[in-house]
């Protein structure tokens, strides 16, 4: 049988015009129309490093006004205490930290997983956009009188709406991480044998999708109350509300969910800065799935209640789930730090500004989680204590060394070049001295009584006024480090694009696409450079 | 004009060992986002009915009734609504079906008559919030505020589940979601299950129990 096939003939008539592809976008366009993934990951992180500025000048003012322990007013007067506090606290957690994460995970984790593109990319631009103009009206509410504890009712309310459309966002962003790791891996890499910071994101997007729709819920209850109850509501007890219903996604549990990236960023750094392989992958793994078990902390919030005494209690503390939680965190970060450690132990480590910052971040999350264990003994009375402020600060701070770790490891993709390595060390160091300084103080003050955000009744206020100035110091060492940093990150976004894989890495990211390594051996999917000096398994 | 000749003989012969492996399948990227979305939908209505049944327990211990005086959520509109939307699940999963067998003049049936079932449980709504009695704009109570709140984000997540199934629709129109792999009109019958789920248990808890 013969089968003859004849090409149909092309239309004639048709307009050259309409044959030419459409003219590549051009200047602002490329950005405002990007569906880019590489392109969002960065808007991502230099609007994050924005937002942090408000988030660091705030988190001065009020350090500066808590030196002085016999009352407010010295800066900032009691109504404006409040609102200060407040904006450091949601400016850093979901307008820089989460976002941050947001921005490194659409740029890595496609190539991790040998995608060409992050999932839904118009979804993910749009869930960018909407951050961008929501964390803007969000600032721009405090500055109109709203925000938590602000008098100008109206205000309240457009920060309340500007929060759930950040939440949305966030939420947004999450779920196309969390697709492109789940759904566009490359034929033969499994789940589980993923790289690390691939499944760290997963976890993360998993445990926001659990805890940020119920941040979205309770502020939408909020809206209505506030908008129709009048400022005081019929449950809210007055924008004071507002903020017991938002603080609890930064204290303990939740607040480990900002430092799930870190594990991931760590554990890819950690085996190419010491050459050599993580032997344990899938126990790496599972202590960063039991670390996001912890992290999930909703069940913990302040009851929801009309009466504002039990409003502002968490009722938690002192059960016996927030005990096991408080301290059976610990159990994942130590069997972590442990493989990490044993792989430098085997490895020839070269000694890489990513892994001083990842060391440094992993160190502070083991000693942000201690002081979290050290804040659930009842007994010891520290909530609302400034020791608690300092566990969220241990943890939070961690976070953000270790996604400036992930930043100084994957530069070369998220921003084009390398970081100075010399100068990032250097900050390296200063960033774990700040961070110690700015929480140690405050953990030992929390010890003397010392509340976190009104002053307090402490008997030894000389003590107490020198380890605020001490923290004060440390605040500001860290502030300006970060700002240092954003300095590095735009001298390596602005400079000469760097090699494909200067640090010689072992996952995707890192490989030639024009010849993308076969997939077919039970380990992790590594590229082979190093493989034949580790292990006797024959590869391909 | 360029041809091509092939020429097809009558009997292949097995050469088995040269048969190219069948692709891997990997999960598809539309459901598993929209799985992840329904995720965060469950997550955000079941933070929204855990603080009414916390406020509703504190109300009632209280030894007061729940609703005000001349306050009633009356059965039929919330009953009707659940039954609508019951139906709805039938036609959801006809359009599917008749989607996989490029059955195209059923599937549109199914999905328009998915789209009227959504609408006429959005009026049935409005149409309680006209008969209950609960005010929104003057001596406001807790009840009102949480009713509204469900209710209201129920009826959103309706019309955000409508207008998926419409563009699903619209898409099938081009000819894009037949054959095996209908995806998007299996994404947008997953997120409606998940719709219809989610009211059942606001029609038990608050429309039923109250």
């Amino acid at each position: 049988m013969t089968v003859t096939e004849t090409e149909a003939p092309a239309a004639s008539g048709t307009p050259a015009a309409a044959l030419e592809p459409p003219r590549p976008a051009t200047g602002l366009a490329v950005v405002l129309g990007t569906g880019e993934h590489r392109t969002i990951g960065r808007l991502w992180v230099f609007t994050a490093f924005a937002y942090l500025l408000v988030a660091g000048v705030a988190g001065a003012l009020v350090s500066v006004e808590k030196i002085d322990t016999s009352g407010l007013g010295d800066v900032l007067d009691a109504d404006v205490f409040g609102q200060t506090y407040s904006l450091h606290a949601i400016a850093g957690t979901f307008l820089f930290l989460f976002p941050l994460f947001l921005g490194i995970a659409t740029n890595v984790v496609p190539a991790q997983v040998g995608a060409p593109t992050v999932a839904f990319p118009r979804a993910a631009a749009a869930a960018y956009w909407t951050y961008l103009a929501a964390g803007g009206v969000l600032i721009a509410s405090f500055l109109a009188d709203g925000g938590p504890f602000g008098s100008d009712g109206e205000a309240v309310e457009l920060f309340v709406a500007a929060f759930i459309a950040v939440l949305a966002a966030l939420t947004l962003g999450a779920i196309c991480v969390a697709t492109t790791a789940i759904a566009l891996r490359v034929p033969g890499m499994g789940l589980h044998r993923a790289p690390l910071f691939t499944w760290s994101s997963l976890v993360t997007a998993a445990v926001a999708l659990l805890t940020l729709p119920v941040l979205a819920a309770l502020m939408l209850l909020v809206y209505v109350d506030h908008r129709y109850g009048g400022d005081g509501g019929t449950f809210l007890a007055g924008s004071d509300g507002v903020y017991q219903r938002i603080a609890w996604a930064w204290m303990q549990p939740s607040v480990y969910l900002f430092a799930i990236p870190v594990l991931g960023i760590v554990g890819d750094i950690v085996p190419v800065a010491a050459r050599t392989r993580l032997t344990k992958h899938r126990l790496a793994m599972g202590c960063i799935g039991a670390f996001g078990v912890f992290a999930f902390g909703a069940w913990a919030m302040p009851a929801i209640s009309a009466d504002a005494g039990a409003a502002a209690e968490v009722s938690a503390v002192g059960e016996v789930p927030f005990y096991a939680f408080s301290f059976l965190v610990l159990l994942p970060l130590l069997g972590l730090a442990g493989l990490l450690a044993d792989t430098i132990r085997r490895g020839s480590v070269q000694l890489l500004g990513s892994l001083l910052w990842g060391i440094a971040a992993l160190l502070m999350l083991l000693t942000g989680a201690a002081n979290g264990a050290l804040v659930s003994i009842e007994p010891l009375d520290l909530t609302a204590t400034t020791a608690q402020s300092a566990q969220i600060h241990y943890v939070l701070l961690a976070a953000v060394l270790g996604l400036f770790a992930g930043l100084a490891h994957w530069a070369p993709r998220v921003l084009g070049g390398v970081l100075s390595e010399v100068p990032s060390k250097g900050l390296a160091a200063l960033g774990l001295l700040g961070t110690i300084l700015l929480c140690l103080p405050d953990l030992i003050s929390g010890f003397l009584d010392q509340m976190w955000r009104l002053g307090g009744a402490t008997d030894d206020v000389d003590a107490v006024e020198a380890l605020n100035i001490a923290s004060l110091v440390g605040g500001v060492l860290v502030v300006l480090v970060a700002v240092a940093f954003l300095g590095l990150v735009l001298q390596a976004a602005l400079g000469d694009e760097a090699d494909r894989d200067p640090w010689g890495g072992h996952t995707l990211e890192w490989a030639d696409p024009a010849a993308p390594p076969a997939v077919t051996s039970e380990a992790p999917v590594y590229d082979d450079r190093h493989a034949a000096a580790t292990t006797t398994e024959a590869q391909p | 004009m360029a041809a091509a000749t092939a020429t097809t003989p009558e009997r292949l012969p097995l050469h088995l060992d040269a048969v190219e492996p069948a692709p891997l399948r990997r999960p598809r990227v539309l459901l598993v986002g929209t799985a992840l979305a329904a995720a965060g939908s469950i997550t955000f209505f079941g933070a929204l009915l855990a603080a009414y049944v916390a406020l509703r327990a504190e109300h009632v211990a209280g030894g007061e009734a729940w609703l005000p005086d001349g306050v009633t959520i009356p059965l039929s509109p919330g009953n009707m609504g659940m039954i609508t939307l019951v139906m709805s699940l039938v036609t959801v999963q006809w359009a599917v079906h008749a989607g996989k067998l490029r059955d195209r003049a059923h599937a549109y049936l199914a999905l328009a008559l998915t789209v009227l079932f959504g609408v006429a449980h959005v009026v049935q709504l409005v149409y309680l919030f006209t008969e209950w009695g609960l005010p929104l704009t003057d001596e406001v109570t807790v009840q009102a505020v949480l009713l509204y709140t469900v209710l209201g984000a129920h009826l959103a997540m309706v019309a955000a589940a409508l207008v998926f199934i419409v563009l699903m629709l619209l898409r099938s129109l081009g000819g894009q979601l037949t054959g095996p792999d209908v995806e998007g009109l299996s994404a947008a019958a997953l997120y409606w299950y998940v719709t219809v789920a989610i009211f059942a248990v606001i029609w038990y808890a608050i429309l039923i129990v109250k």
